[in-house]
């Protein structure tokens, strides 16, 4: 006990030491979320803010454009209208950016209003400018709800009676089981790819790296049994999956309480399944699956020769950890018997479950026994191949 | 003392291997049969070409490998049975021995005491001398990455040696080091005879061999060539110079197998 200690003692003192790791373990994981929150909502409410207090320039065509309709569109926010006549080079305008838009309004516009017709007006916009067709729109729509006022008052009719159906629909979904049930699965994700990412740079480097700066023999020849050299090394690595995994939530929390400007469902909700006793039992299950990523990831440290080439062979394994969980994420795949069989969709499933307070405990537990199943087979593996005498001075 | 009796290791070749040294035989034999003793106070010097084996003995010695027959005792102790206690009495240094760079000197002697079960005390006590010894105390603070080649040299030899063990086994220990470097070592394995410990290293340069041995083990692929003292070795010589004899014996060998 006292050799795994002072193994594992060390090699977390040495790990943490290392900038590669430092940045994989505790920045990237830490900052993540507070960057992506901040620059994503800032982005958004920017662009929102900009397109709306924009000035548009209008061109106004139309040969005979009542006086009223020019009223409303100047009493618009924002809006600089160019009069146009029966000049119609505003398309070429509108499509070449000199102008923002162009309203144009038919000759008999007045006469078949006045006379009870539909009178025509068309708004020459581009979808591509953020938010000019929808400020239009919206303008006029204000100018066709008071025509249409007057006529209705012209003709004696209430609104009711051109309104026979009133159609409303209530959603009863809670807004944490809509949200939870997107994010329920995706939130334990990022969790799982972090335990792997945390794990995989010191693996390499107390496995590998010992091979390549040749300090391997140096340690294999001190007393030390070589169960227990392993043991404290891999108790580093596990560590540092599950701190980056931590890391994650505290940075998860920190930008959902910093980033002021993300939808409010969104914080509540998120904030909601965060709880304690979620954590808890998130954990619970990243422990060990975070051995049994070790358990993986240490085997092929120790019979890489150089950092590089362990690099080489893990890099597939990280699309092994993604698609699971992206079958997880997928609509249909629920939690059953053979799924819960299967590390990282087992987690992401029966998180999405939990969130939702529909878990089945019967098949919790076998999520369990799986993933501790999974994790003592690979240490079991690992074990034998430390032993093994051709992998460890493999060179 | 170390006693080495009838000892082989085989080692399984896959195809890759195989084909590398053109060879159809599934396995081949890094060591065979040698029989050596190295005797407290006296340097025993192995020596031979690439290959010959010199690196697969001392492994098995430090218990690195487990012999596929034989036997080795270190200090009394039989390695295969008594590993841990061995490996306590065994220092192991060898030229491409790396050291921990983003620990220090202190750091890493420390982490080495404590592996080789050392009391704090002692530990304490035999760090001190040692870093006055060779002059650590300047930079015991410092990055091991940071260190120059001759200062890390320095602290793999304290590394080496602070649990003061009763057997040291030098694997072409000067290898890749310049003169000035390679003169603390030379310092360190006289300096060890003179503590009345056991000393075995391994080189394939005869002139090292000459300035330090006193029993001498010449081997070739896998098998003892030669196996007497420097003095024995010298009286016998054919050939007027050390290293023209050597490759004299190693070519009689080759000759002989053909």
């Amino acid at each position: 006990m006292k050799d795994i200690h002072n193994i594992a003692r060390k090699e977390f003192k040495d790990t943490i030491r290392d900038k590669r790791t430092l940045m994989a373990m505790i920045v990237v994981p830490l900052l993540l979320f507070p960057v992506i929150f901040t620059i994503v909502s800032g982005l958004q409410s920017e662009s929102m803010e900009k397109a709306m207090s924009r000035e548009l320039k209008v061109a106004l065509a139309g040969s005979e454009v009542p006086a009223g309709l020019q009223d409303h569109l100047e009493g618009g926010q924002n809006l600089r209208l160019i009069p146009f006549g029966r000049d119609t080079s505003y398309r070429r305008y509108v499509r070449s950016d000199s102008l923002d838009a162009a309203i144009a309004v038919s000759e008999d516009f007045q006469s078949r209003v006045d006379n009870m017709q539909t009178g025509r007006i068309i708004i020459y916009f581009q979808s591509t400018d953020e938010g000019v067709g929808q400020r239009l729109s919206n303008l006029l729509d204000q100018y066709r709800a008071k025509l249409r006022r007057e006529r209705l008052a012209k003709l004696n009719i209430s609104e009711e009676d051109i309104q026979p159906v009133m159609l409303d629909m209530v959603d009863m979904a809670t807004m944490q089981e809509k949200i939870g049930k997107y994010i329920g699965g995706f939130i334990p994700y990022i969790f799982i790819i972090f335990c792997f990412i945390g794990a995989m740079y010191p693996a390499i480097d107390l496995f590998t790296g010992e091979k390549e700066r040749g300090t391997i023999e140096t340690i294999l020849t001190t007393p030390v049994k070589r169960i227990h050299i392993l043991t404290g090394k891999m108790s580093v690595v596990v560590a540092t999956g599950i701190i980056s995994a931590l890391l994650a939530i505290v940075g998860l929390f920190g930008g959902l309480n910093f980033a002021d400007t993300l939808p409010a469902q969104i914080t509540e909700v998120t904030g909601d399944i965060l709880q304690p006793r979620f954590i808890l039992l998130l954990l619970s299950m990243l422990i060990p699956l975070t051995i049994f990523f070790a358990g993986i990831l240490i085997p092929i440290s120790i019979y890489a020769k150089s950092f590089k080439e362990a690099q080489s062979i893990i890099t597939p394994i990280n699309i092994l950890v993604i698609l699971p969980g992206i079958v997880g994420l997928m609509p249909g795949i629920e939690l059953d018997l053979q799924t819960a069989l299967i590390p990282v969709i087992n987690i992401a499933l029966a998180t999405k479950e939990i969130v939702a307070g529909t878990i089945d405990y019967g098949l919790l537990g076998v999520v369990y026994t799986s993933l501790i199943l999974f994790a003592v087979l690979s240490v079991a593996f690992s074990v034998r191949y430390f032993g093994r005498e051709t992998n460890i001075l493999r060179t | 003392m170390i006693e080495i009796n009838e000892l082989t290791k085989e080692f399984r070749l896959n195809r890759q291997q195989r084909k590398k040294i053109v060879s159809v035989a599934p396995s081949i034999k890094a060591v065979n049969n040698i029989s050596l003793t190295c005797r407290p106070g006296r340097i025993f010097s192995l020596l031979g070409p690439n290959g010959a084996g010199k690196t697969t003995t001392l492994r098995m010695i430090a218990t690195l490998l487990k012999p596929s027959s034989g036997s080795i005792r270190v200090a009394g102790l039989d390695t295969q049975k008594d590993g841990k206690k061995v490996r306590g009495s065994i220092g192991f240094l060898t030229g491409t021995t790396g050291l921990y760079d983003r620990l220090n000197p202190d750091e890493l002697v420390t982490y080495f005491g404590r592996l080789n079960g050392m009391d704090s005390a002692t530990l304490e006590r035999r760090k001190r001398d040692l870093f006055h010894t060779l002059e650590i105390f300047s930079f015991s603070g410092k990055r091991i990455g940071e260190l120059s080649s001759g200062m890390k040299q320095k602290v793999s030899i304290a590394r080496t040696m602070i649990h003061d063990p009763e057997v040291v086994v030098f694997d072409e220990p000067t290898a890749g080091l310049d003169v000035i470097t390679a003169e603390h070592i030379i310092d360190l394995i006289r300096r060890c005879k003179d503590d009345g410990k056991t000393v075995i290293f391994s080189s394939h340069i005869m002139s090292e061999v000459d300035l330090l041995c006193d029993d001498l083990a010449i081997i070739h692929e896998g098998k003892i060539l030669f196996d007497g003292t420097m003095d024995h070795f010298r009286s016998q010589m054919v050939n007027g110079s050390l290293t023209q004899e050597f490759i004299r014996i190693v070519n009689n060998a080759k000759t002989q197998a053909q």
